[in-house]
């Protein structure tokens, strides 16, 4: 990415990752050995750092016990281990329309495959999810609720809690995607009810790309995805009982998982929350600026007092979204996403699937003369003819 | 001599183990795991540790047991044809 450029995609990945995972991957790239494979000193140096990234993610969400905390490639990953860890032939499943197609896919492939029942429920005004709209789907054979913690689209973040609760009231196995949120906002794994914490690295937890973790809930048991070495019980034709090896098979990638674990640290130095805020604050900067502009439709809830994350997705009253990412980029250096953004429920909810729309996403990372050079290349665009 | 090896599942809970001992003052050190006798059972790495260390880690892993499987002695198990070095 060039000096100049205006990175306004973090819903994507985040961009520039911090000088500290960068350093940290480059030293596993020249020290580590095969962490778990091996007791010599490179296989040591990597085991030890594998060892301390599990047990700082496992304090970072409440998980409580280290073997716990499974490691992925990403969210997609997670999701896809959870789901088809846990479902069986025939369940029935409680989900909802802002999935990402990291639900909806498996959860497509599963319903062909096993035969499951999917029951999807709408937002409300806005994309706004309300408690009582799941209580009122639920059927008697409901035992799975699958749920985005942040919509990628809309931005609304939902209260985590308060679903956590709904569903061990109904005694739901409770699958969260935190891809929008993981080192955003406070996850408590334990104190959710989450029985498996989907969470991607390259997000708002700044790691490298190809790192993902799944923390798993006290007494939860999945089926493996993948079957292969792990390092113990050899003899056996089966995959290990014991977490975190019956779901990790094969050599991990211990470089990125030390980035992984440079950008939790990095985010737990500067402060959580004051990184939230600035992005929160960010977002708003740009919203409120082009917010009286005719023409331009939001989605979302950008009400004063919502939750939300730092995401803003609009589409421009003259142009087409793809058109306007391509100009954005093209003329004044400035990355933000247009299409789909894999979510195709959600775009039918709002009326905008045949069109996409333009995601904005910030981070505390961004700057103000940043946010005020895209809000004036968005006003000219939006008095563009196509 | 370090001839005493904790089994333990896996390498994280080795890890974990390796770490409380340390922090016990108990010394120990992380090795492989000889695949001879009843030891393949458990994971490929292993905690090495003292005979003369062998009462005290035991009584610290009393109130422990979901940290390991168990602590084998490794004299007169090893396999003459595969272990050529001791």
């Amino acid at each position: 990415m060039s000096e100049k450029a205006i990175y306004l995609d973090h819903a994507a990945t985040s961009l520039p990752k911090p000088e500290s995972v960068i350093t940290a991957v480059t030293e596993g790239l020249r020290h580590a050995g095969n962490g778990s494979r091996g007791a010599y000193e490179a296989a040591n140096w990597s085991g030890e750092r594998l060892f301390r990234a599990r047990l700082a993610f496992s304090r970072a969400f409440a998980v409580g016990d280290p073997s716990r905390v499974i490691f992925t490639h990403n969210a997609s990953e997670s999701l896809n281990l959870s789901l088809f860890g846990a479902i069986p032939p025939g369940a029935r499943v409680l989900a909802e329309v802002s999935a990402h197609n990291s639900i909806l896919r498996p959860l497509h492939a599963l319903a062909k495959q096993r035969g499951i029942q999917v029951d999807f429920v709408l937002p409300r005004k806005d994309g706004r999810f309300f408690i009582e709209d799941f209580a009122a789907a639920l059927q008697p054979d409901t035992r799975f609720f699958v749920f985005s913690h942040a919509s990628n689209l809309s931005g609304n973040l939902n209260d985590l809690a308060a679903f956590g609760n709904f569903a061990h009231e109904h005694g739901l196995f409770f699958i969260v995607d935190a891809a929008q949120t993981a080192g955003l906002v406070p996850i408590d794994l334990q104190a959710m009810h989450i029985d498996c914490l989907c969470i991607t690295g390259h997000k708002s937890l700044l790691g490298p790309q190809g790192t993902g973790l799944l923390c798993l809930g006290p007494g939860v048991e999945l089926e493996p995805l993948k079957y292969g070495g792990t390092g113990s019980h050899s003899h056996s034709a089966d995959m290990p009982e014991d977490y975190p090896d019956h779901l990790e098979a094969g050599t991990l990638n211990t470089p990125g998982i030390c980035g992984l674990a440079a950008g939790l640290a990095e985010i737990q130095s500067q402060g959580m929350e004051q990184l939230f805020t600035r992005g929160l604050a960010l977002a708003k900067m740009f919203y409120e600026g082009l917010r009286e502009i005719p023409g331009i439709e939001f989605y979302g809830d950008y009400a004063e007092t919502s939750a939300r994350v730092p995401i803003v997705t609009l589409n421009l009253p003259r142009m087409d979204a793809a058109r306007a990412a391509d100009l954005l980029s093209t003329e004044w250096q400035i990355a933000c996403r247009s299409g789909i953004h894999c979510a195709p429920r959600m775009h039918d909810f709002f009326g905008s699937s045949d069109r996409g729309s333009l995601r904005f996403s910030f981070a505390a990372s961004n700057t103000e003369e940043e946010i005020e050079k895209a809000i004036q290349a968005v006003k000219i665009l939006a008095n563009l003819e196509e | 001599m370090l001839n005493y090896y904790i089994l333990v599942e896996n390498h994280t809970r080795g890890m974990a183990l390796h770490e409380l001992l340390d922090e016990a003052g108990l010394e120990n050190r992380v090795a492989p795991t000889p695949r001879c006798g009843d030891l393949k059972v458990s994971c490929g790495m292993s905690l090495l540790i003292k005979k003369e260390l062998l009462d005290a880690v035991e009584d610290f892993l009393k109130d422990k047991p979901e940290l390991y499987i168990k602590i084998v002695g490794i004299e007169g198990q090893l396999e003459e044809k595969r272990d050529l070095f001791i």
